[in-house]
């Protein structure tokens, strides 16, 4: 089993696991993000002979999570689908598997990220633009105000020297007001968190990155 | 065989006469015969290659592409396209010839496809750019002669296999042209003459120094220093005033160096104490195009005293009037070590003269080997080897650019090249199927298809695969670089280019060494880094990756064979055979008959030395799967350290005598090497490496050079999901049969317990001895923790320690 964090986040206990999830115990909630269901396919019809499992092996990883935390909420925060012909590529049996697993659950959100934009899809599928749990909202991006915010988007991950050995891995960021979740999807790469984009982010607060490497997740001071 | 009277009377108006292996490489032109020619620098190796086609185009005023030549360097393209255009133009011949390579510009290139000129240079990869174009059979329909050379430098590596597969393809376009190899040494040039030609068209070798043209032997010497080497370490300083001293002495001087990063400090160091201010210049492959044609123009026009240099320099061209080379560092194999040599002096009858100056006290070990070598008259270096079927999948897609292809006519003609004349039609097939649509079994992928069959054969599914493709052959896989610019004013100059990992390192006002100036770091953008000239003293140190060469096996058994006998450590300098003796006295010297291993109390750890001689790949590899094991036998391995010479692991708990048997046996070769494989960054690595020459991922997309960024991610991410889901995947075997031979050196390792399982000296001291000291101390990493000057003080307070070390074993042999 994966190790996990215990991290307060606006006044409630939170924990990120180094399955690439966030777990809100007090409200059985279960939040991953970025899954890009079907890039290798997109790939594939520029003549990329990427290997074609990362659904599957996307799917079965959440398919675990699932099983092991019993949410009764799944929020789902943005970018799910890699581009907007993702949703009919899915292989029919994997499309009915994802539906399923959203099934067992009360309620699954699909926040609605950059790459959902225009997804060609059916009716049993629909994105909300936020999801609000006692005054925090997961969001794919954050808006530009003060209130905490659970979102994904920037893919962070972090290079860094632990014993002089060089570690890097995906990571979650947090700050007082911003948690960013690590992408999810099996072929996701990531932003550097020293990056301009993740500053800016961060408005004037640093993150404190909880570092993923292998199924260990560790704090690392910066 | 007779030289029509236009050559002759030139030849005699320049007052040259041919020399004997000239005259039968024309006379074998002539008869339609293939040929390895080795002959020395400065015989006329190019005349001997090329004079035969000239006779032959004069004679026979072709209309169309009559020679090829192949290089590894587009720069030695050059220099032979001056030489032989200098050649016909005092001839007046009417042949055209013209090189072609990456930098050659796009209206060139169309002309040459619709006309081709007589004799077209070029390197491997931008002749399998041509074979990829539509007109590749008509173009090369006329084909009457292929020149390889420097053919020890390619044959042996991915590079010669794309050559290989390139010939194969010639052969079908145009049946019996002549292929000539040329080379300065060769260690088995039978095995070259096999990779070479066909079993239709034998290559015989010719060796000019059996008609006459033995060079004399040259002279090869240990830098005298004031100095004694330090114990550890790898930049020599200490041998900078010695190596300024020698240069002021010599008209021209080229001092060579193992890595990059070796070679920007060094000039640092010479140009600090160059009190004189000779002129000293730096020269290596990371530096601009037109930085490096300058220093090339300076030195042949004998402007420069010294020229400090990688590798990048060490073919054929020729750099002016060098009359003293000094190597830098051990020079890691005999073969390697002449051909720098031999860039001194072009003179058949006077002797190369060169010094060593090795960087540390086991490296004069080195270098005393390699000089014993040198004067036996013994080589060594790479044979060529099967070829790699990632570079043969990147083949068929090439082919299939080109004109239709089927599966049985393109493995018929892969067979006639010797590096894949084993290949089964079933490995074939797999590939083919991979280039097809990617060859994945669980999943019906004929969607996406990279090639569709038609009644001729099979095509690419669309023009732009065919694009991407033509943007991405090649076999050599370069990290990724940022071009550094010199912020001047508004503007800036391109001064060449950095890793990108480096440079992401880097924080605003971070200094480092670039070019041989002092640069201090501003920004990053559009792939391009700028920095500011600096006036800092103590920048960080550019870490270049590559460079790191593993020690010939020739070399590490020289080696051994220097510490075993009286009489040859008998000359060596003082300060080593001190060193030496002592280690007799306190524990024992390795030698051939048994295995070495030390093993003693270090601060509150214990270390674990094995003398293995066997190179650093595999004393990594060893390193890995031994402390595997200990870790099992719960003795909490920490660290290790490798050398070419041996490795060291350190630990919590001690290993005794009982134990090293258990430790050190055969069957960790297949317990331990398998769990540890699966997971190794090397298997990643040789996946990332696979994965790119095979076309599963891209290196170069110029279309979409900003979108790119969004779909690269890393391949380990492939790597990982492909294991768990298609574990038989072809390229998962390739990349393990990849790091098997290329990361591992896992022959050398089961040779190596093969041998030694039972034939084990274990010396249990009480404190580390005199010759671990290299090794336990090693601070030669390719990847410098930090930067250059942290790098000098960790070596500094090596070398305190190895003082004090030393001391404590001098006080107990003497209490």
């Amino acid at each position: 089993m994966a190790s996990t964090a215990e991290v307060e986040f606006a006044g409630h206990r939170m924990v990120l696991d180094a399955d690439l999830a966030l777990w809100w115990p007090a409200h059985s909630l279960l939040a991953v993000s970025d899954l890009h269901f079907e890039k290798s396919t997109f790939l594939a019809q520029f003549g990329s002979a990427i290997a074609p499992y990362d659904t599957l092996d996307t799917l079965k990883r959440l398919e675990a999570l699932m099983v092991r935390y019993q949410p009764r909420t799944l929020v789902l925060l943005g970018d799910s689908f890699h581009d907007r012909g993702a949703w009919q590529r899915l292989e029919p049996n994997t499309r009915t598997h994802l539906l399923s697993l959203c099934g067992t659950v009360e309620s699954c959100l699909w926040v609605e990220g950059n790459h959902d934009v225009g997804l060609i899809r059916d009716d049993c599928l629909t994105f909300v633009d936020d999801h609000v749990v006692e005054g925090i909202a997961f969001r794919h991006e954050a808006e530009p105000t003060d209130y905490p915010q659970i979102i994904g988007h920037f893919h962070p991950k972090l290079t860094t020297r632990v014993r002089g050995h060089k570690v890097s891995g995906k990571c979650f960021a947090l700050n007082r007001n911003r948690l960013i979740l690590p992408a999810f999807g099996s072929f996701t790469g990531g932003l550097d968190i020293q990056h301009a984009a993740l500053t800016e982010a961060a408005q004037g607060e640093p993150f404190t990155p909880y570092l993923i490497y292998g199924r260990t997740i560790l704090p690392i001071r910066t | 065989m007779t030289i029509p009277d236009a050559f002759q009377s030139w030849f005699t108006s320049q007052g040259w006469t041919l020399l004997p292996h000239q005259r039968e490489m024309t006379a074998r032109f002539a008869a339609g015969r293939s040929t390895l020619l080795t002959a020395p620098t400065g015989t006329g190796k190019t005349l001997a290659g090329f004079l035969g086609s000239l006779i032959d185009i004069t004679q026979t005023r072709p209309n169309g592409l009559h020679t090829l030549y192949i290089s590894p360097l587009k720069a030695l393209n050059y220099d032979i396209e001056r030489n032989v255009t200098a050649m016909i133009e005092a001839l007046s011949l009417t042949v055209r010839v013209e090189s072609r390579t990456g930098d050659t510009s796009q209206y060139r290139r169309q002309r040459q496809r619709a006309k081709p000129p007589h004799i077209l240079l070029t390197t491997p990869e931008s002749l399998m750019l041509l074979l990829s174009y539509p007109e590749a059979a008509q173009m090369f329909g006329t084909l009457k002669a292929v020149i390889i050379d420097e053919i020890h430098q390619v044959a042996a590596s991915r590079r010669g296999d794309l050559i290989a597969l390139a010939l194969a393809q010639l052969e079908a376009f145009s049946p019996g042209f002549r292929r000539i190899g040329l080379s300065a040494t060769v260690a088995e040039p039978e095995r070259f003459c096999d990779w070479l030609g066909r079993e239709a068209n034998a290559v015989d070798p010719l060796d000019s120094r059996t008609l006459g043209m033995a060079e004399a032997a040259p002279e090869v010497t240990i830098l005298p220093t004031r100095k004694a080497p330090p114990y550890n370490g790898f930049m020599a300083q200490y041998a900078v005033p010695e190596i300024l001293s020698e240069i002021a002495k010599a008209r021209t001087a080229i001092v060579f160096v193992n890595t990059r990063a070796q070679a920007e400090l060094l000039f640092q160091f010479l140009w600090e104490a160059n009190e004189e201010s000779l002129p000293i210049a730096i020269y290596h492959a990371s530096l601009t195009r037109e930085m490096r044609l300058k220093t090339i123009s300076l030195m042949a026009a004998g402007k420069l005293r010294a020229l400090v240099a990688t590798s990048a320099i060490e073919l054929g061209i020729d750099w002016g009037d060098v009359d003293l080379v000094i190597q830098v560092g051990a020079p890691k194999g005999v073969s390697r070590l002449l051909q720098r040599i031999g860039r001194s002096n072009h003179r058949v009858d006077v002797p190369s003269k060169a010094f060593l100056c090795p960087a540390n006290r086991f490296e004069v070990l080195e270098c005393e080997a390699a000089i014993a070598a040198i004067r036996a008259g013994k080589l060594d270096g790479d044979v060529p080897q099967p070829g790699a079927q990632d570079v043969l999948a990147q083949f068929i897609l090439n082919a299939a650019c080109s004109a239709p292809v089927t599966p049985e006519a393109l493995y018929a003609i892969v067979r006639t090249a010797w590096s894949y004349r084993d290949l089964s039609y079933e490995q074939f097939e797999t590939l083919f199927r991979f280039v097809v649509d990617g060859g994945y079994v669980l999943r019906n992928y004929d969607r996406w298809h990279r090639l569709s069959e038609t009644e001729q054969g099979w095509i690419p599914a669309s023009p732009q695969i065919a694009r991407r493709h033509r943007q991405n052959i090649g076999v050599i896989i370069e990290a990724g670089k940022l071009k550094v610019r010199r912020l001047h004013g508004r503007g800036g100059k391109y001064l060449g280019e950095i890793e990108e990992q480096f440079g992401q390192s880097m924080r605003p006002g971070d200094t480092f060494f670039f070019a041989g100036e002092v640069l201090a770091f501003e920004r990053i953008h559009d792939m391009t880094l700028d920095a500011r000239p600096s006036a800092a003293k103590e920048p960080l140190l550019p870490t270049y990756s590559g460079g790191q060469m593993p020690l010939s096996t020739f070399l590490a058994d020289g080696v051994r064979g220097l510490l075993q006998s009286e009489d040859t450590r008998g000359e060596l300098p003082a300060e080593v055979r001190d060193w030496l003796r002592l280690q007799t006295r306190f524990s024992r010297l390795p030698d051939r008959q048994d295995l070495l291993i030390e093993s003693f109390p270090r601060g509150k750890l214990y270390t674990l030395v094995l003398y293995t001689f066997e190179g650093r790949r595999a004393n990594q590899t060893l390193g890995m799967l031994l402390s595997r094991r200990m870790e099992r036998y719960q003795l909490h391995p920490l660290s290790f350290t490798v050398t070419d010479y041996g490795l060291a692991i350190n630990s919590v708990e001690q290993v005794t005598d009982g134990m090293i048997h258990d430790l050190f046996s055969t069957d960790i070769l297949a317990d331990e090497l398998e769990e540890w494989l699966a997971d190794s960054p090397m298997l990643k690595r040789s996946f990332r490496r696979v994965a790119t020459i095979a076309g599963l991922v891209e290196q170069n997309n110029n279309a979409a050079r900003k979108t790119l960024k969004q779909v690269t991610f890393s391949t380990d991410l492939i790597y990982d999901v492909l294991r768990k889901y298609e574990p038989g995947h072809v390229l998962l075997r390739l990349s393990r049969a990849d790091a098997e031979r290329e990361l591992l050196d896992l022959d050398r390792l089961t040779d190596l317990i093969l041998t030694f399982r039972e034939r084990i000296a274990f010396c249990d001291l009480p404190r580390p001895s005199p010759l671990s000291l290299p090794v336990i101390l090693d601070v030669r990493i390719e990847r410098l923790p930090g930067g250059g000057i942290e790098a000098l003080l960790q070596q500094e307070s090596a070398e305190a320690a190895a003082e004090r070390l030393m001391q404590e074993v001098v006080d107990g042999l003497d209490g």
